[in-house]
């Protein structure tokens, strides 16, 4: 297995609404290998996208990430950071220690975002080309270093029709568009999110997510609401692009079809939790979360029509903290659910069989010798030990 | 919540064809064509220009026995929304006509919908947008007995809450408005309102396509349960290729308006005659198929305001016919290339700018019509020479005009010399199997040789 780029420990992000405090992600820990496309799975409200969002550092009020670090790896920030001590460990990076400055110089450069339902995100008033010419521009003035400062302001408060994007952005735009194979991407740019067909808007996404030549992409749903040929088009396009650029996918979708084409592993999510983690396969053929077991027993086999299938009995509760069951969130809806389900809130802790795939149930096949700590897995980097000093290295 | 019920293993819903017997469809659509016609501005009329027009639903035909669930698939555009509209009496239709247990849909509307109303009932999609905010469960699921004067007043409650404990939700919950309510359980709201009439016809228009997996889950087997105890008929509309092999015994697959296939399930998705099935089935994600392995089809799908000549999926079609007066050989060799070569002119892939940016891929001077030719056969993996030296003279011809920089006579070329039967003849829908047809030229050619 390739190093880990991400690492996300305790993961907590809160939602402070009228109704109450809304455990919107509870303490989600997982790694994001070089090359790899990691699914997240999970109903409509378990905490999905939000994780998505956070990692974006795109939480916004009444909404606030309240614990949590995101490592990055990145050996040149790591070395330009080397009077933050605590941001810093080895090659790895906490952008949610750094400044906000720092954070806001990776989001969008080094993380891209493919959003959810490409024809909300778009502005409908601008052209696509102009929308994507701009992320461009904003990358290249970040790489020269430059601020947006009084200056910049002047001009667009004094020339409001000067344009922020200069003619070589917009030249990448096309190139980007022509990435995406989006046909006579010239003529295209020039048009208007209205005059392009949904899927065609979600390759549009894309090419804006690419603009940066991003090391880790977040897909959000990016083929929900798309026809299947369509959707095996984007799929596609998401995988070759995995191939020829390197970037890491975190694939947040609901649909486990997808998943079982593209992911190289799979996170199924509940109730603002991952209650499995592992290789796809893995999961898909030997569920060892009950939910999860639930979630592909739900779903009509293609390929053996009469195959029953077998509904999860209820709803996904709504994440007030509140109104949330104690111990295991799934214990009322379980099949296999116990006394002691309702009493303890299991960890991820790895399958007795297998240690890279990993389950939060008290009932899984846990290995013996998992430990106290489920982040002493082998295949989890393990952050809390100190990084080497430097006076440790032997030099000759 | 309390108010779900305990999972059930279902058995899959009726997967033999259910007993016709003697008896007349149900449900009889015959040539129903919908075509949306724009408004005529005052120049047009000067003018007479005809007003464009939509042509959703275009010459469609099939049956509906009682007691079965027909399925109606295909991509976003394709009409079936304004099928089952029509089939409804929502929209008067452009010719053709519906039949309902022998009687014309349309003068049943227009003497008494009411009456029309009673017999076939339909479950919208989005189950959040057609429900009314201001109405509880109770008077939503009484309003159609109120409207056509179901019983006494008392009984209607009675029958309320019956159908609100059938569908699954508790009749403590009568007195909540519908934004009280999770998708999963307004989708039941809508499933016992299209139930109070005691409909023998239930259209259901993607009724789980804005829900979970395990919500989804729920709703089919509640409507299978649903089709056995009160011997309902459906019309299920959806895209998702698992769903309806799961629930409907019969499908109709349709491409812009038109019937590309209608079989039993299972013919027509374990052999599929028509490319599109085909192409649809391959797209369907999780059947094994790693993202890669896969062909995709990739082009945009054409608009119904202006439709392919001939057969409707020409222009996507993987295997379209080659001009007859070529060989076996041109078939297997040449016309592959061929054809990619004339769609990617036609989408405008080879302009002058698209020429000079293939010239710098192959490190060929944008000057050079010979290098600039070979790149091109190259780029569409076309042989090089053609065996066929008719054929390769008239190709040749193309890709002199192209590289000059006149596409439209290198279009025109093309579209004079590799014209293919598929652009020019629409296919007859021909019987492929036993009660399975289809309307693909190839599925011609295989039943002539039979």
């Amino acid at each position: 297995m390739t190093e880990s780029i991400i690492s996300v420990r305790d993961l907590t992000t809160r939602f402070f609404t009228d109704a109450g405090q809304v455990n919107a992600v509870s303490g989600v820990s997982f790694d994001l290998y070089g090359g790899e496309v990691l699914a997240v799975v999970g109903e409509s409200g378990s905490g999905k996208s939000v994780t998505g969002r956070s990692l974006m550092d795109l939480i916004e009020p009444p909404g606030a990430i309240v614990d949590g670090e995101l490592w990055f790896h990145s050996p040149e920030l790591a070395a330009d950071l080397t009077d933050h001590p605590d941001a810093v460990d080895g090659d790895f990076v906490d952008v949610r220690a750094v400044s906000p400055a720092v954070r806001r110089s990776l989001c969008g450069t080094e993380f891209g975002m493919i959003f959810q339902d490409p024809g909300a995100a778009f502005n409908p008033s601008l052209t696509v080309g102009e929308q994507i010419a701009e992320a461009v521009e904003c990358n290249a003035r970040l790489a020269r270093g430059e601020t947006y400062g009084l200056s910049n302001l002047l001009r667009d408060v004094l020339s409001p029709a000067s344009s922020f994007v200069s003619p070589e952005s917009f030249e990448r735009a096309v190139d980007l568009l022509e990435r995406v194979d989006i046909p006579d991407p010239a003529a295209r740019a020039d048009e208007y999110p209205h005059q392009f067909s949904g899927g065609m808007l979600q390759r549009a996404m894309i090419a804006q997510a690419l603009a940066a030549d991003p090391t880790v992409l977040i897909a959000d749903e990016p083929t929900t609401g798309l026809d299947v040929t369509i959707q095996a088009g984007i799929i596609e396009l998401l995988d070759e692009l995995r191939i020829d650029t390197g970037a890491s996918i975190l694939l947040i979708t609901h649909n486990l079809g997808v998943v079982a084409d593209i992911a190289d592993r799979t996170a199924v999510m509940y109730a603002g939790e991952f209650v499995e983690v592992g290789p796809t396969d893995r999961v898909f053929d030997h569920p060892a979360n009950p939910y999860t077991e639930g979630l592909l027993g739900s779903l009509p086999t293609f390929d053996d029509p009469n195959a029953p299938i077998t509904p999860i009995p209820g709803n996904v509760p709504n994440l007030l903290a509140h109104e949330m069951p104690p111990g295991c969130s799934f214990a009322p809806r379980c099949p296999a659910a116990t006394d002691e389900c309702t009493a303890t809130d299991p960890e991820l802790e790895p399958v007795a069989t297998d240690s890279s795939h990993r389950v939060a149930c008290i009932h899984a096949d846990i290995a013996a010798d998992a430990g106290s700590s489920s982040l002493a897995d082998s295949t989890l980097r393990p952050i809390d030990t100190p990084a080497p000093e430097r006076g440790d290295v032997a030099y000759e | 919540m309390s108010n779900e019920p305990a999972p059930v293993p279902q058995d899959s819903p009726g997967r033999t064809a259910p007993d016709r017997g003697p008896s007349a469809p149900l449900l009889r659509v015959d040539g129903l064509q919908k075509h949306y016609v724009d408004d005529q501005g005052l120049a047009d009329w000067l003018l007479s220009n005809d007003p464009g027009r939509v042509r959703a639903v275009d010459d469609v035909s099939f049956d509906l026995y009682r007691g079965e669930t027909l399925g109606i698939v295909g991509e976003s555009g394709c009409g079936k929304s304004t099928l089952a509209r029509t089939i409804l009496g929502l929209h008067e239709p452009t010719a053709g006509r519906v039949e309902f247990t022998g009687t014309d849909v349309h003068e049943q509307v227009a003497t008494d919908r009411k009456r029309f109303a009673r017999r076939a009932q339909i479950v919208f999609q989005d189950p959040s947008s057609c429900l009314d905010p201001r109405m509880t469960l109770r008077e939503i699921v009484r309003e159609p007995l109120d409207i056509h004067q179901v019983g006494a007043k008392s009984h209607r409650n009675e029958t309320v809450a019956d159908l609100v404990e059938r569908v699954g939700l508790s009749t403590d919950h009568l007195e909540r408005y519908a934004s009280e309510f999770s998708g999963g359980q307004r989708q039941r709201i809508g499933i016992a309102r299209a139930l109070a009439l005691d409909p023998e016809l239930i259209v259901l228009d993607e009724p789980t396509s804005a829900l979970d997996v395990s919500v989804q889950a729920q709703i089919l087997t509640l409507l299978a349960d649903l089709q056995a105890e009160f011997d309902l008929t459906y019309l299920f509309i959806s895209h998702d290729l698992s769903v309806v092999r799961y629930l409907c015994d019969r499908v109709v697959v349709m491409y812009l308006g038109r019937v590309a296939e209608l079989g039993p399930v299972d013919r027509v998705f374990e052999d599929p005659s028509h490319p599109y099935t085909r192409i649809l089935l391959e797209s369907t994600p999780g059947r094994g198929a790693r993202a890669g392995d896969r062909k995709a089809a990739t082009t945009d799908i054409p608009s119904p305001r202006n439709p392919p000549s001939g057969c409707r999926f020409h222009t996507r079609c993987p295997v379209v016919v080659p001009p007859e007066t070529y060989g076996a050989a041109f078939e297997r060799d040449a016309w592959p290339g061929i054809l990619e070569y004339s769609r990617q002119v036609r989408a405008g892939r080879f302009d002058a700018d698209a020429l000079a940016t293939l010239a710098d891929r192959h490190g060929v001077d944008p000057e050079d019509e010979v290098a600039l030719e070979r790149a091109i056969r190259d780029r569409c993996s076309i042989p090089q020479p053609l065996t066929d030296e008719i054929a390769e003279d008239l190709l040749g011809a193309s890709l002199a005009a192209l590289v000059s920089g006149d596409t439209e006579t290198a279009l025109a070329m093309l579209e004079a010399d590799f014209a293919s039967p598929c652009a020019a003849t629409a296919p007859p829908f021909v019987e492929v199997g036993s009660e399975h047809r289809a309307a693909c030229l190839r599925a011609c050619e295989q039943d002539g040789e039979r």
